[in-house]
């Protein structure tokens, strides 16, 4: 018996030396993320990690040592996909991430990752969604009837064993406790689950995230049009704003949700606004959203004033007052009447809809025009926008014309 | 003999108008600090202007003619410094008033303005209008009303229930847990069905702020305690008689029932229109109250004004260095009461010989 | 007063006792316990709403009168408390004055605390805290508050519980002698029958609520009666006029 595995397991290895010649030399993978891009790269892992695999096997089944490794037929099970599995990724969070065969049911306690998974032509293979996914039935009209797994909060264990998932999507760097909650609670019950921890709300990491979700969900084509459809709007803005001095810059006071609320330290609309171009008066902070003095920023006297609408506008409104009565208490306070935002009527509002998740980057090109009207006279995020949610999101862009997200508009 | 007891009887006399002159004093100190502290906090700010600027600026509204003022500093010392220092000072005053009546009318130092629930009702109010728009208006004052009402609610709830089973400081008390126990899974349940923005705004509001702060609501809340607190000062004795217990209280010439209905709606109605507009503010109308008492008794005609101005030494020199400590940020008021009031608060504690309580 | 009845959510506590005192008199209410002393008190001072009957001072229906203004005729001393909030036995005492003042106190008021601090001779205490006292020492606070009221009639609940034989016999002879020299009535709910019989002028022995027999001390301080009343045997000496009462067992019920 022993003797037959033995054999068995040799002769795989010699399946694996003796493919060796048959490839080309791969080429080093993709050279932004390390994410393989062809059929060559992604044998080369494939076969890495199988042979790291098998020799886990053999050192745990005949050496006694103790190494986290594979059972025989999950083993032979990988090695009947090679070369297009096993795949691997270092995700998110800094772990490596092993698939042995093809993705079947995925469920997303992170939400943020349900429009690129759109974006990859994968919602197919989702088969139970978090609370917001669920009530969101504007955005996300097709999964209403998904079950319910809860959220990172207050996940629902017992539907998420229902949806009997192999893959579970959670949050890279937010709700980490949360997510590690989710992680040992389930792998408990499935230890065969593979997690992997993304965000998908992140400009930095949003095109690696796609990239490698494409990746392991064998879509890299999709992937690959995606991020040029997100980086061709994106990445002119940044060549445009990355040389800029900092002395040029558009100084900015951002104002999230209430007065005198504002965004700093590591908080993503401290960053995405940066990322165009302004300069936040408060970048210095240390605080993602403090409250701050009124008067600091009457004292730093900001050329642009952008506030962050939540309740107001979005998709599901079409009533302009909300956000224009918004900017008129703003441009009304007492407090900033001499500031030269308000004195030049630069005060501007936008929805959080179109500033955070994935559709971030269309509140990023309004942002950029607001900021350096002459510098992008060509760009057109409401264009985008409609690109997006038509083309990557199989939404109409009827939600555009339905929804308000800015004011003024441009 | 006889003359003996004339002057025993007229050291005495001194003795305790001492006493009382010293109570006095406290509070008129507790005044003059209040106006240093005005006085201070009003040059403190992240704005560039000098001390002398803050004061022609304050000094020109009344003599125009004979002080000038920038536009910066007119803005920032009418705009912002003023109102939110005098919202700290009438906070604090009416939350260490109602703090002071409850514990009166209750009969228990543990009581406060939260004690029947009030503050858990004003937040799920709030809560209801910030997480589902559900309010009595809508606009801008859902929040506001939503709070004030719900809190009013929560205190007409307690008057309900002590009307039909007697008011007792026992039967009230415990009608004020259930009912927090209430609203605050009412709360939670809230949350529980809330996106995390929201949840962050009903955090932030439950922290306290004096962030809000305008001329309008210190009218309002003025006009509260203008129209409240005469009132208790005036019931002074009464709250000092049911100090000794309500059947002594009674044949005293007290009306017990209805001081302590009077008294528990009108603490509510002060802390009410306070929290609607700063959230929740929780440690000035616990504590000060007993600060006060330990350094010059419970006799609440000295009680009640000094624990009034304490209250609004503390909350303003709170917010003084909540919004100045770590500039331009500026901490949650409600943080920064505790931080400081706690180690003032322990050390009256220890200094006091024998048992306080 | 006349017919007094009085219950607790229907039970029956008082049942028409009818009873006067005069100027000058010290009225001992005995009984066991739960028999309605201390009920009975405190529907005199109107402190408990009467169900039926009425009381009358000075010959006026009390059922008119406002609280303030029976404040001013019946001084009422509880058992002895503690706890509740510090204060200065003189503010104890000026709560006294209460029913005569709205905020300020006067001058007259503060004359009036001192003579009553000085009647008890606890002038010395006059600035501690209340809470801080003994047991005797509260008593006398309490007295003093109590007779701060100018009353005209004096309720004492147990005046003499916890304290120890010196203290009630102070407390005892205090009570007397104001009787005597302010010309006030008192009316007392006690339970040492023996101090009961030596300082009332008159005895009101409750039981279960209504009134098992009234008079003087020696003719209701009678062994008979106690064994009624109260179960027990009792031998029943005479002191200089005063019945002396020595319990000696529980009666087999």
């Amino acid at each position: 018996m022993r003797m037959k595995e033995i054999i068995a397991c040799l002769l795989v290895m010699m399946f694996l030396v003796s493919s060796m010649p048959m490839m080309s030399v791969p080429a080093a993978a993709h050279p932004d993320t390390g994410v393989p891009s062809n059929p060559d790269e992604i044998k080369a892992v494939a076969r890495t990690v199988l042979v790291d695999e098998i020799m886990r096997y053999l050192r745990a089944t005949y050496l006694g040592e103790t190494v986290k490794h594979l059972g025989r037929d999950a083993l032979r099970e990988a090695a009947s996909n090679y070369p297009h599995y096993p795949r691997q990724i270092t995700d998110s969070a800094g772990r490596e991430v092993r698939i042995y065969k093809p993705i079947k049911r995925i469920i997303t306690p992170n939400g943020d990752c349900m429009p690129v998974l759109r974006a990859l032509n994968a919602t197919d293979k989702i088969v139970g969604v978090n609370k917001y996914t669920i009530k969101n039935t504007l955005f996300y009209p097709e999964f209403s009837n998904y079950l319910n797994i809860g959220s990172v909060w207050s996940p629902d264990y017992e539907e998420m064993v229902c949806c009997s998932p192999d893959t579970v999507i959670l949050y890279a760097t937010i709700f980490k406790s949360q997510c590690e909650a989710i992680e040992s609670a389930l792998s408990a019950i499935d230890p065969d689950i593979t997690f992997i921890w993304v965000d998908c709300y992140r400009p930095s990491s949003q095109v690696e995230e796609a990239r490698k979700l494409g990746y392991l969900l064998e879509k890299e084509e999709e992937a690959e049009k995606w991020i040029d459809f997100y980086e061709g709007f994106l990445n002119p803005i940044y060549d445009t704003v990355d040389d800029m001095p900092e002395e040029n810059r558009i100084k900015v006071y951002i104002e999230c949700w209430k007065p005198y609320h504002t965004a700093a330290g590591n908080a993503g609309w401290h960053k995405k606004i940066e990322l165009v171009g302004g300069y936040n008066i408060f970048r210095e902070l240390t605080v993602d959203y403090p409250d701050v003095d009124p008067e600091n920023v009457t004292y730093q006297n900001p050329e642009v004033i952008i506030r962050i609408a939540k309740t107001e506008g979005g998709y599901d409104t079409s009533d302009i007052t909300e956000l224009s009565g918004l900017r008129g208490e703003i441009m009304n306070r007492p407090e900033l009447a001499n500031v030269t935002a308000v004195k030049n009527e630069r005060v501007y509002v936008i929805n959080s809809d179109i500033l955070s998740g994935t559709g971030h980057f269309v509140g990023m090109g309004y942002i950029a025009k607001w900021l350096y009207p002459d510098l992008f006279t060509n760009l057109n995020p409401e264009a985008a926008h409609r690109r997006y949610l038509t083309e990557f999101q199989g939404l109409s862009d009827s939600l555009v014309n339905n929804g308000v997200f800015v004011y003024p508009s441009i | 003999m006889e003359s003996e007891t004339i002057i025993r009887k007229t050291a005495l006399k001194e003795q305790y108008a001492k006493f009382t002159g010293r109570k006095i004093l406290f509070i008129f100190f507790l005044l003059v600090l209040v106006l240093l502290l005005t006085g201070f906090s009003a040059t403190l700010g992240s704005a560039p202007i000098t001390i002398g600027e803050v004061y022609s600026a304050i000094l020109h509204r009344f003599f125009s003619n004979h002080f000038e003022t920038s536009w910066l500093a007119n803005v920032v010392v009418w705009e912002l410094r003023l109102p939110r220092i005098l919202l700290g000072i009438i906070a604090g005053t009416g939350l260490a008033v109602a703090g002071t009546v409850m514990q009166a009318i209750l009969r228990n130092p543990l009581a406060s303005p939260f004690t029947l629930g009030i503050a858990s009702a004003a937040a799920f109010g709030a809560s209801l209008a910030m997480i589902l728009g559900v309010g009595f208006v809508g606009g801008e004052y859902i929040i506001i009303t939503n709070a004030f009402v719900f809190a009013m609610l929560a205190s007409f709830l307690i008057y309900g229930l002590a009307r039909y089973k007697g008011t007792t400081p026992e039967t009230m008390i415990l009608a004020g847990i259930a009912i927090m126990y209430l609203f605050s899974a009412s709360t939670s349940l809230l949350k529980y069905f809330a996106e995390v923005e929201t949840l962050q705004e009903v955090v932030f509001w439950m922290f306290g702020s004096l962030g809000r702060a305008s001329w309008t609501n210190i009218t309002i809340i003025s006009l509260v305690l203008i129209a409240c607190v005469p009132y208790l000062l005036w019931k002074s004795w009464d709250l000092n008689a049911m100090g000794a217990g309500d059947e002594a209280a009674k044949s005293l010439g007290v009306k017990v029932e209805q001081v302590r209905i009077v008294g528990m709606l009108l603490a509510s109605l002060i802390t009410a229109s306070i929290i609607c507009f700063t959230g929740i503010i929780g440690f000035i109308g616990l504590v000060c109250p007993h600060m006060t008492r330990m350094v010059i008794g419970g006799d609440h005609r000295f009680l009640l004004p000094a624990s009034c101005v304490l209250g609004a030494v503390v909350l303003l020199g709170a917010d003084t260095v909540a919004r100045t400590i770590i500039a331009p940020v500026i901490i949650p008021v409600g943080i920064m009461t505790s931080f400081l009031g706690v180690p003032l608060f322990l050390y009256l504690l220890m200094r006091r010989k024998g048992e306080y309580w | 007063m006349f017919g007094v009845t009085f219950s607790y959510a229907s039970t029956p506590v008082l049942e028409n006792v009818t009873m006067k005192v005069d100027v000058s008199e010290i009225l001992g209410i005995i009984g066991p316990n739960g028999a309605g002393k201390t009920t009975l008190l405190r529907c005199i001072d109107r402190i408990l709403k009467l169900e039926k009957g009425s009381i009358l001072l000075d010959g006026r229906e009390m059922e008119e009168m406002s609280r303030r203004e029976i404040a001013k005729h019946i001084g009422y001393v509880p058992q002895t408390t503690s706890g509740g909030f510090p204060t200065t036995v003189f503010d104890a005492v000026l709560l006294g004055r209460r029913p005569y003042i709205s905020w300020g106190s006067s001058d007259r008021d503060i004359e009036k605390v001192l003579e009553a601090l000085e009647l008890l001779e606890i002038e010395d205490l006059a600035l501690r805290d209340f809470n801080e006292l003994s047991g005797g020492e509260r008593q006398k606070v309490l007295i003093a508050r109590a007779l701060a009221q100018e009353p005209d009639v004096l309720l004492l609940d147990e005046p003499t519980s916890n304290l120890d034989i010196r203290h009630q016999l102070e407390v005892m002879e205090i009570i007397k002698n104001l009787v005597r020299e302010r010309r006030i009535s008192a009316v007392m709910a006690i339970h040492d029958l023996n101090l009961a019989a030596r300082y009332s002028d008159r005895i009101i022995m409750l039981n279960g609520g209504s009134i098992f027999d009234a008079g003087s001390p020696t003719s209701v301080l009678t062994p008979e009666n106690i064994k009624c009343v109260y179960g027990v045997e009792a031998k029943v000496n005479d002191d200089s006029g005063r019945p002396h009462i020595l319990p000696i067992k529980p009666t087999q019920r």
